[in-house]
């Protein structure tokens, strides 16, 4: 990528000569920026200095133990029975140290439990622990209303009330709960036969299928299409279930910096010239995972220049829309509809319902042999199929996106407008703070990053004190010195939430101080707003 | 007077003859010509050039994305239409239900739908996020809690896919360096939990202690010799209570000895065991009347006996709690939706206030198994007290024929009233397929007259395409 330096920010702008694009480039419409600025060397050093304080606590901590029984710490132990037998422990190493010193002390911002739905305004159930060593909490009894920022509700669906959960309640009565058969044998339904017809052709693609869980429509499948001598390049950030995928299979994997096409090329190159290793033999085929939206980055996937590869280097592409489909696109097609792109040049297409769809379960959309061969491999041959409650969920709640319930006509794209006013309107504003954000302009998940692990628990506590609910991450889901704060926007956020919550942020950016880029804050969005760049789609 | 280096040298050449001198001379005029000479590299050669790279880019031509299929397989045209317990409706044709795997019909109970409904009505259908990040909903914890004290386990974790539940569990706890010894028969997600974790793997026969003993006392032989690296090398033995394979009960008592003899830790998956085997329904570890601790980590999918979705593993904090952190399928997928949970713990009290489901699954079972044991051509997998029946040919041919009489067999079944499925296995996945079969499974809302004419209808048809053969 043709990367342009602004003052200290550095941010990848895709350079569309340089791939020599074809017809569509010419009419290709939306800019992305994605911002992923650099900071001073003085805060890196700061950050490194607080772990080695971290480390070095944990260390004296678990010095101190060593001479101390077992069962003083909080930390579960092993039954009598196996310690007697000698069986070595599961937890050792660097993961133990890091679980036991690191991770406890902060875990009270993850796992917090809900009542009710995760709708944007929800409530939390309070909790507590008797020592920031002790793993396991206990519920108080008491709750607090909240503003949800941490669901991925990007379009709203997530409700207790509403057509779409009044649909798929009576879908329980008349089909049960569950199926207690697979697909292939006798759990299949005419309304999954329906769904998997909407989806196909929401996607523009001959064939759909549809499982009951997202990440085994990665884990389960990719090993379906991969074989000996196939080659996998993967982005370095890909989701764990596509990870777990590669492994499964028995192809050979390599990976690319993340969102790098530049780098992807490298790599198409050099696995193209020089083979399978050892035996020197052409690769069979060469198949490219990305995501439209990368999870912990907010990142877009820069489809456009994916497809002017695939043109030159002949590889398949999976794209995987777990979190774009819905939340990108005028009409919510996802991240290729958003860059203008033929989806007939997405080989496979990935996604899951669990986000935008308010469900459970992931879909595979693709050519019919495709499709079909998948349906022959698929490990969910060995499982349940989707339930029929979820499958109505997502059949109603797609008919609104796609604006063929004939209730709600312009429900679906008056959600989607929301979705891209309110991600404009609130990554502009966190950019005006001097706040270090990372991702695309138009990516509704705004990553907010702090750097060290050790604000993670206080800052989701303030929030959450204030009445904001905030998502939470550090290391292993993002690498060690980038633990970050994450919102996730949704259509049923209004101009006046999103304010408290910027309002909220900047107490708290004061408090700990996360304007690191006060001085130099990134640059404005300089381009249209959505709606200037996709007029010539609505209609 | 001090040593002068040059009046030395000096001195040497003046003595020196001639001949040594000249000869001297040209021989440092060959190293400066030697040191100076342009040098080349034959083992050097010339990289492509950018041009011959782009032909080669041109030239490859890759495979088609999936093999191409001449004979594809028909499609399923088996659509249900209704709730299925006893009964299972398919295309509008009702017959009695002996595909599905929900043993006590709870996915189509009363009372567990109306839990559903008011699930639904209080928490929406989809849980929208894992579990760390605002994806735990009470109910979701008030499962864990429930079925743990029902297990009599410390604590228990809720996984979101029956499939993801056994895999992600060993994917947690093996790492490279261990070692897994695992039954041949075990099903496809405990392989491919295995598989993921990349550990080493030593597959003993199965349900066979005395393979698995030799394997063990290798290991335990190799362990003496280098002593150092058994420190970081720790053994799992990883079994099924009741086999989806194959219908039999593994020997849990011999692998609790086992366990402790060697020094391993086990792991079962009682996906088809729990709510079947046993006084209540706990397992197998109730059926042997073994205590339930001695297991480390057992596994459930609620897709059978709970007739939900989703699964569970239980076991000692110690060992569950690092699930949360470090279990695949937990950590990184949206969590289960909440009434699903809602509906699989009524699910639970049902079977817990009715051990009667339980007695009459196992009577049922037992009524069938031994009106077709005696079966001619036809040999039984399953344990006597087993719900999964599996229907194997006495004399097998090849797989894919086999298969195919089998298929018909199943066929003429579901022609006649009685819905029974083959049992389906990825060829290419399984790393050790098992001989095709047809599966029968016996649920407790059939009753006896049900299952009488089950058999007569199964002999019949089995001694009938045996006979044609």
């Amino acid at each position: 990528m043709a990367t342009k330096r602004f003052t200290a920010h550095e941010f990848t702008r895709i350079n569309l000569s340089e791939h020599n694009l074809g017809k569509q480039a010419k009419d290709f419409q939306p800019n992305v920026r994605q911002s992923h600025p650099k900071l001073h060397i003085l805060y890196i050093f700061r950050f490194y200095f607080t772990y080695a304080l971290i480390y070095l606590a944990g260390y004296v901590r678990e010095f101190v133990h060593w001479f101390l029984p077992a069962n003083s710490t909080y930390l579960p132990v092993d039954t009598e029975k196996n310690i007697r037998a000698g069986i070595q422990s599961v937890v050792d190493g660097h993961a133990g140290f890091y679980l036991r010193n690191v991770f406890l002390p902060v875990n009270a911002c993850f796992h917090t439990p809900l009542t009710g739905s995760p709708s944007v305004k929800f409530e939390i159930r309070e909790r507590k622990r008797n020592h920031i060593f002790e793993p396991l909490f206990e519920l108080t009894g008491k709750t607090r209303k909240a503003l949800n920022f941490g669901s991925y509700n990007y379009l709203g669906f997530a409700q207790n009330d509403g057509p779409c959960v009044e649909a798929s309640k009576v879908t329980v009565e008349k089909y049960g709960i569950g199926m207690g058969s697979s697909r292939s044998e006798m759990g299949s339904l005419q309304l999954h036969r329906d769904l998997e017809k909407l989806v196909a052709e929401f996607l523009g693609k001959e064939d759909a299928a549809t499982f009951g869980m997202g990440f085994i429509t990665n884990a389960g499948n990719i090993p379906a299409i991969l074989g000996k001598g196939c080659l996998l390049i993967s982005d370095e950030l890909n989701h764990a279930s596509i990870v777990l995928g590669a492994k499964l299979g028995t192809a050979n994997i390599r990976t690319f910096k993340h969102n790098d096409m530049y780098d992807l090329e490298k790599k198409l190159k050099k696995a193209i010239i020089e083979g399978q290793p050892k035996t020197r033999r052409p690769w069979k085929k060469i198949i490219v995972i990305v995501e439209g939206i990368y999870s912990m980055e907010g990142t877009i996937s820069y489809i456009p220049s994916l497809i002017a590869l695939k043109q030159k280097y002949k590889f398949y592409i999976w794209l995987d829309e777990a979190h774009s489909i819905g939340a990108m696109g005028p009409t919510g097609r996802g991240v290729v509809e958003y860059w203008g792109s033929d989806a007939n040049e997405i080989d496979i297409m990935m996604g899951t319902f669990s986000k935008s769809f308010g469900a459970h379960g992931g879909y595979i959309a693709s050519t019919k042999a495709v499709v079909s061969h998948i349906r022959r491999q698929t490990h969910t041959n060995y499982a349940s199929a989707m339930t029929p409650g979820v499958a109505m969920q997502i059949y109603s709640s797609l008919r609104i996106i796609m604006g063929r319930d004939d209730r709600y006509p312009n429900d679906g794209q008056r959600r989607i407008r929301r979705l891209a006013e309110n991600t404009r309107y609130f990554r502009s504003e966190l950019y005006k703070r001097g706040l270090v954000v990372y991702g695309a302009d138009d990516s509704p998940i705004v990553p907010l990053i702090i750097f060290t692990p050790n604000q993670l628990d206080i800052i989701s506590r303030t929030f959450m004190h204030i009445g904001i609910g905030i998502v939470t991450v550090g290391y292993p889901a993002t690498p060690l010195l980038e633990c970050r704060l994450r919102f996730c926007l949704s259509a049923a956020h209004t101009r006046d939430m999103l304010d408290y919550c910027l309002h909220t942020i900047d107490d708290v950016s004061e408090m700990f101080g996360l304007a690191f880029l006060k001085n130099r804050p990134i640059p404005p969005i300089p381009f249209p707003t959505p709606h200037e760049q996709f007029k010539n789609f609505i209609t | 007077m001090a040593f002068n280096p040059f009046i030395y040298v000096a001195g040497l050449v003046m003595e020196a003859p001639l001949y040594h001198l000249v000869l001297e001379g040209l021989l440092v005029i060959w190293i400066f010509q030697l040191l100076f000479s342009k040098s080349y590299y034959i083992r050097k050669r010339p990289g492509l050039s950018a041009k011959e790279e782009e032909e080669l880019i041109a030239e490859w031509t890759p495979e088609p994305l999936v093999p191409p299929c001449d004979d594809p397989p028909p499609e399923n045209n088996n659509i249900v239409d209704k709730i299925a317990t006893r009964t299972i409706s398919i295309n509008g044709e009702e017959r009695l239900n002996l595909a599905t795997t929900s043993f006590h019909g709870m996915n189509g109970d009363k009372s567990c739908i109306e839990t559903a409904l008011s699930a639904i009505d209080k928490y929406g259908v989809g849980a929208c996020g894992p579990r760390a990040f605002y994806g735990t909903i009470d109910i979701h914890l008030e499962f864990e809690k429930r079925i743990a004290a029902h297990m009599g386990a410390e604590i228990a974790i809720l996984y979101s896919y029956g499939f993801s539940t056994v895999s992600s569990s060993i994917n947690c706890y093996c790492k490279r360096m261990d070692i897994v010894f695992c039954d041949e028969g075990a099903n496809l997600a405990i392989k491919k939990g295995i598989e993921a974790s990349r550990s080493k793997v030593r597959y003993f026969k199965h349900n066979d202690t005395d393979d698995l003993n030799t394997l063990l006392e290798e290991h335990a032989r190799w362990e003496r010799k280098n002593s150092r690296q058994a420190k970081v090398t720790k053994k799992f033995l990883v079994a099924e209570g009741l086999y989806n394979y194959y219908g039999d009960i593994c020997p849990l008592k011999e692998l609790i000895a086992f366990k402790y003899k060697y020094g391993a830790r086990l792991i079962i998956d009682e996906s088809y065991s729990f709510g079947v085997l046993g006084e209540t329904g706990r397992g197998v570890a109730e059926y042997f009347g073994a205590d339930n601790s001695d297991i480390d980590v057992v596994t459930v999918s609620m897709d059978h006996a709970l007739g939900s979705n989703g699964g569970f593993a239980y076991g000692t904090a110690y060992m569950i709690e690092i699930q949360r952190l470090g279990g695949l399928g937990y950590c990184f997928s949206a969590a289960l939706p909440p009434y699903l949970t809602a509906s699989a713990l009524k699910a639970l009290e049902l079977i817990d206030e009715n051990p009667k489901l339980i007695s009459r699954l196992k009577e049922n079972s037992n009524y069938l198994y031994d009106q077709l044991w005696s079966l001619d051509g036809i040999k039984l997998s399953n344990h006597r007290d087993s719900p999964v029946f599996h229907l194997r040919l006495m004399a097998p041919t090849t797989w894919g024929q086999d298969f195919a009489l089998l298929q018909r067999a199943a066929e003429r079944i579901n022609a006649r009233g009685v819905a029974v499925t083959m049992t389906t296995y990825v060829r290419s996945e399984e790393l050790i397929l098992p001989e095709p079969s047809l599966r029968i499974v016996v649920n407790s809302c059939l009753t006896r007259e049900d299952i009488t004419r089950v058999s007569g209808v199964v002999s019949e048809v089995v001694t009938e395409m045996l006979d044609a053969k």
